[in-house]
């Protein structure tokens, strides 16, 4: 039999939520290959945040708990102080991670807590609708911005960028992008290694599609993927040792 | 065919148009002078699940924009079925597309049923992103409505959507044909548009492949994202009423990509 | 230490001492006044026993979601907070009422609305009981002295974690900050905590978010079928000098302490009251309630705030034909000559 979806991907709970075309989902498939690759399905406690990234409250075959919006982070470094050997992943969105939960991430990255963080940043605000986010692009339109964000909203937010400043220099700090599903998986592998092996903070951000909200193709997902692409940079974001005493 | 007060129904997919057509229906009963109601089923997913809309007309004062016993029970998707079980009644008229959902799975739940070849009609005629207008145009005819009110309603919610001439005359077209289609009591169509949801299996000497339609929602993220060419929108629809890739085989190099990409964990390709 | 040299507890440092007797192993929270000192008294035995975890989060919210995140683990873990830091507290307790998480959070009520005053309310009893955006499936016990914040503290706990329901205790800046006397009492058997992500064969999947009201309203119908089952079990009263009362003083913590001095003062003037001091306020042991009161001509419901204690004894009032008189002072303590000398101008 051909297998489809990774081993840790619970099939009794597929079709799963998520829209058509999700960038969720493909996200979601490459953490389940480094899962399977590192052998984890044991060991991962999966939190996840309000906000899209809450569809996968049954999506894997591990202990999975959808908290409130923004509050992942807490919740998920609570847990790991409690089961240190435990690898802890808080998967969410730019909402969760770059608004309403902002100063947890940056407190969870400034005391070096052991967890790892995805942040999926797929440039609005989905599940409610296609509201701006923080990582909405200038000029783009969306339900709250209908014609254009505006410089006065800020432009795109740099998330990786800010937390490097105050993050520990035994941190993992990356951006990825979904168009490079390879590249991705390492980025998760070498965040989740940086848990188990430095016992240190890692945060990826990954550039994702909302077709639904994005009103667009497959086509036109990865034509705007590459926009985001060339604003936002991708790859490592190491942290400024020299900002921390 | 709107009595002192009816209760509509509509079900499908997220995708179909149900939202739509459950709006417009409102909005044309309040034309008529009739006091109407329209509220969307809104639950966190924006497309997972089935889609449902709860539509109320009545001459008197409508107190409650929902309800347990629904007069009519419009059903546009075979999923969409166990949603709509509590709603029936000895006297629910369920009006169903009859070329994707079997007449035997309706019998099942509802004693009064009508049919409707609707996505034979849209797919063969219109093409799918007609299908809404034209079970609009169906519903439209059976409660009662003329087709000039129909398409200027039509026309009110969706100008902006139609983005030439030539797509708006197809949405047209397709909601004066549905509104002429004679409605099937007892002698139903057969559901040869019934998704077959089997896995599809392709093999060769070096290599097998699977297409999984109980899971692809027809994102056609493959398609996009086939380096050879070897996938390609096929013209069979999947559990979610999407068209699902076909593959080609012999142009397969198994690369990987294809799997690596599907959030729907629908397609594979493997080396024998 | 010397013979003769007497140590004062605080009752925050109380607090410290009975969580540990109960088995607490780890506390989050963001110092607020009156309530820091709890912080600083477990981090201060953390630091002579390694088996206390602590962590001062960002904010009361991330306390209190960490203290989650602590359970879900297994720990014993709680929070302590005030005040506009209890306002915040609300996301993470209405996550532990839903998903049935023993959230334990020790309350010293100050003045309200906003920051308010720092020193004295009994204005969080709504929001202790009723905060959320649910139907208040939380036990809230009031402390009325020292000794009650030590006991009754254990007793959160065990509440807690023998039923699965969010239990708060409330106290307030003067049983916090106040020093005195202070012995252990005879200790209660603390209860196990167990790991709710257990990771054995079938994964645990805990969630608050539904997609159907009928979805969501078959989970809540079953917590509300137990906290009714339940609610006749946790419900605690004490009751003083009511058998020959024709009047009643209905009041909780810091003031029910000062209607016993009232109680005694009216009685040497021959006045026939007495005294009905919940221990729970939600729920309230209306069973005793409804016995009491029955037949007395008059009750007195006093307390430090705009009547928030009487909406929730008028509601489990049952049958009661005499009058009821609601004296409150929101934000402002009450010494027994006050209350006396209103319940005599009455």
């Amino acid at each position: 039999m051909i297998e489809t979806m990774p081993k840790c991907w619970n099939q009794k709970t597929k079709p799963h939520f998520f829209c058509p075309g999700c960038g969720h989902a493909i996200i979601l498939k490459q953490l389940g290959f480094v899962i399977d690759d590192l052998k984890l399905e044991q060991e991962v406690k999966f939190f996840i945040d309000i906000g899209c990234s809450l569809l996968a409250w049954n999506f894997y075959n591990f202990d999975t708990v959808q908290t409130h919006h923004g509050r992942t982070t807490p919740t998920a470094v609570g847990y790991k102080m409690a089961k240190p050997k435990k690898v802890v992943i808080g998967y969410m969105g730019d909402g969760g991670g770059y608004a309403i939960g902002l100063q947890s991430v940056l407190h969870a990255a400034f005391r070096n807590d052991p967890v790892t963080i995805i942040l999926v940043n797929n440039e609005n605000y989905a599940m409610t609708g296609g509201q701006m986010a923080p990582t909405t692009m200038p000029n783009e339109i969306t339900t709250t911005t209908p014609t254009g964000k505006e410089v006065k909203f800020g432009p795109g937010m740099h998330g990786p960028e800010l937390i490097r400043n105050i993050a520990s220099d035994k941190a993992y700090i990356a951006r990825t992008s979904m168009s490079a599903p390879e590249a991705v998986k390492i980025a998760i592998k070498k965040a989740i290694k940086t848990q188990i092996e430095n016992n240190a903070f890692s945060f990826l951000e990954i550039l994702s599609i909302c077709p639904t909200n994005w009103k667009t193709d497959a086509e036109g997902s990865f034509e705007r993927l590459k926009m985001a692409e060339s604003y936002y940079h991708i790859g490592e974001i190491p942290p400024q040792k020299s900002s921390q005493k | 065919m709107i009595h002192e007060t009816t209760i509509i129904l509509f079900a499908g997919e997220g995708g179909q148009g149900v939202q739509t057509i459950a709006e417009v229906t409102a909005a044309l009963a309040i034309g008529k002078g009739y006091n109407a109601t329209y509220i969307p089923y809104f639950g966190v997913e924006q497309r997972g699940a089935s889609s449902i809309a709860y539509v109320i007309i009545s001459k008197g004062t409508i107190y409650y924009p929902r309800f347990d016993d629904a007069d009519i029970i419009v059903v546009m998707r075979e999923r969409a079925l166990k949603d709509i079980k509590r709603f029936i009644t000895p006297n629910t008229d369920v009006i169903f597309d009859s070329s994707t959902i079997e007449a035997k799975d309706i019998h099942k739940i509802a004693t009064k049923t009508i049919g409707f070849p609707g996505s034979k009609y849209a797919l063969t005629k219109f093409g799918a992103k007609s299908y809404n207008l034209l079970v609009l145009g169906v519903i439209g005819n059976y409660l009662g409505f003329d087709k000039t009110e129909l398409w200027e309603n039509v026309f009110e919610k969706l100008k902006s959507k139609f983005k030439s001439k030539e797509i708006e005359e197809k949405n047209k077209l397709a909601l004066e044909f549905g509104a002429k289609i004679v409605l099937e009591k007892g002698e139903y169509s057969k559901a040869e548009f019934k998704a077959d949801l089997g896995d599809k299996l392709y093999r060769n000497k070096e290599r097998e492949g699977i297409i999984k339609p109980s899971l692809c929602k027809g994102c056609l993220i493959c398609v996009e994202k086939c380096p050879v060419g070897a996938l390609s929108k096929g013209s069979e629809v999947g559990f979610f009423g999407a068209n699902i890739p076909d593959l080609n085989i012999e142009k397969c190099i198994t690369c990987g990509i294809c799997k690596r990409f599907c959030p729907d964990g629908a397609v594979a390709v493997e080396k024998r | 230490m010397q013979k003769n040299v007497q140590k004062l507890y605080s009752g925050n440092e109380v607090i410290v001492l009975a969580a540990i007797e109960a088995g607490a192993e780890a506390m989050f929270g963001y110092p607020i006044t009156p309530s820091s000192e709890i912080l600083q008294g477990w981090i201060e035995s953390a630091s002579s026993n390694r088996n206390l975890q602590f962590l001062q989060t960002e904010d009361e919210t991330s306390a209190g979601f960490a203290t989650i995140g602590s359970i879900l683990g297994g720990k014993k873990a709680f929070t302590a907070t005030a005040g506009p830091g209890h306002v915040l507290m609300q996301d993470p307790l209405s996550m532990a009422e839903n998903l049935r998480i023993p959230f334990v959070a020790i309350v010293m009520q100050r003045g309200g609305p906003s920051t308010g005053t720092v020193n004295y309310s009994q204005q969080e009893v709504n929001l202790a009981a009723f905060g959320g955006n649910g139907d208040g499936l939380r036990v809230v016990y009031s402390a009325s002295s020292i000794d009650e914040l030590y006991s009754l503290t254990i007793k959160t706990f065990n509440t807690a974690w023998r039923y699965k329901f969010p239990s708060i205790l409330l106290g307030d800046g003067y049983l916090a900050k106040m020093k005195t006397k202070f012995s252990p009492s005879k200790s209660i058997r603390p209860i196990k905590s167990t790991e709710m992500l257990e990771g054995k064969k079938n994964p645990t999947y805990l969630r608050n978010c539904f997609s159907s009201e009928e979805e969501f309203g078959a989970e809540l119908d079953k917590n509300i079928a137990d906290w009714n089952r339940l609610r006749s079990q946790i419900a605690e009263s004490e009751v003083y000098k009511i058998n020959d009362a024709s009047e009643i003083i209905i009041a909780h913590g810091l003031v029910a302490q000062a209607s016993k001095e009232a109680v005694e003062i009216m009685r040497n003037n021959r006045r026939k009251i007495g005294l009905f001091k919940p221990i729970t306020l939600n729920p309230i042991d209306s069973r005793t309630l409804n016995k009491v009161s029955s037949g007395k001509k008059k009750i007195y419901i006093v307390e430090s705030s705009r009547n928030q204690l009487s909406h929730i004894i008028k509601y489990e009032l049952d049958k009661f034909c005499g009058e009821i008189v609601e004296i409150s002072k929101p934000a402002q303590g009450f010494t027994a000559k006050e209350i006396v000398n209103k319940i005599e101008k009455d």
